[in-house]
């Protein structure tokens, strides 16, 4: 059995009831391929490296299935392409099956647990990376702020401030071993 | 400080992980330099095989909009 993901971004301004049925209309059309849905929710509302379709933003939906038949699997993949409410999409294969994940997390819960575990193993294993880390999560704090106007103000407000205290020493040492790299 | 070398590790095995991650962009973001082009092994240290499927993750990444191909810094 081959399991796969895939991973397509709808329109961010839609509401959440369209992404809703359109989720369901992805599902419906999965399975015409006789494949196993695993998981199927909402990744979360992020920025784009660069814009697709003009747009800035976009709602990533992950999907992980354990596959049916290849035939109809490039239907399915055509039939994305072609979904106008899909602004991209991308399939890859996963070498292990993926596990079962009952409540869809939700962008801001899902990407500080992601996040921590991360940076805690680098911080233990190696001390000169870490610095490296921290600008960046700054960064997608304030990316955050611009996607989700409401939310729980006190808690960034207090962890920017943190932040912003301990950026300007990590950014210098991040360049000396920048420096020492090059 | 110049003729000190520093010795040069492959991240991955360091910490012991076999499958590079798209959709981790925060790891992927230290194998690129500020324009977004993917680093070297002779800077990174990182071994040719991870070195392949970091690169193939990288550039899965920027397909699914993840990573810039170009990052010149121009909003």
């Amino acid at each position: 059995m081959r399991y796969y993901e895939t991973l397509y971004i709808v329109n961010p301004n839609f509401e959440d009831k369209r992404v809703e049925t359109i989720i369901s209309e992805v599902g419906v059309e999965l399975q015409k391929t006789n494949s196993k849905t695993i998981n199927h929710h909402v990744w979360g509302k992020k920025r784009l490296a660069y814009p697709i379709q003009k747009q800035k933003y976009g709602t990533f939906i992950l999907m992980q299935y354990a596959g049916g038949e290849t035939g109809s699997m490039a239907e399915f993949d055509t039939w994305l392409k072609l979904n106008t409410s899909v602004l991209r999409h991308l399939t890859t294969r996963l070498e292990v099956e993926p596990p079962k994940i009952d409540a869809p997390v939700f962008e801001k819960t899902e990407e500080k647990a992601t996040e921590k575990p991360t940076l805690e193993t680098e911080e233990t294993v190696e001390t000169k990376e870490a610095p490296e880390e921290a600008p960046e999560s700054s960064e997608d704090e304030s990316i955050d702020d611009d996607v989700q106007e409401v939310v729980a103000e006190e808690k960034e407000t207090s962890e920017e401030t943190v932040e912003t205290e301990e950026a300007p020493e990590e950014v210098t040492e991040s360049d000396d071993t920048e420096k020492e790299t090059e | 400080m110049a003729f000190t070398s520093r010795r040069k590790y492959c991240y991955f095995k360091e910490n012991n992980v076999s499958d590079v991650d798209y959709k981790d962009v925060k790891l992927l973001r230290r194998f690129v330099n500020d324009q977004g082009k993917i680093m070297p092994r002779r800077v990174t240290g990182t071994s040719a095989k991870m070195h392949r499927k970091l690169v193939r993750a990288i550039k899965q990444s920027r397909m699914i909009g993840l990573m810039p191909f170009s990052d010149t810094g121009v909003e």
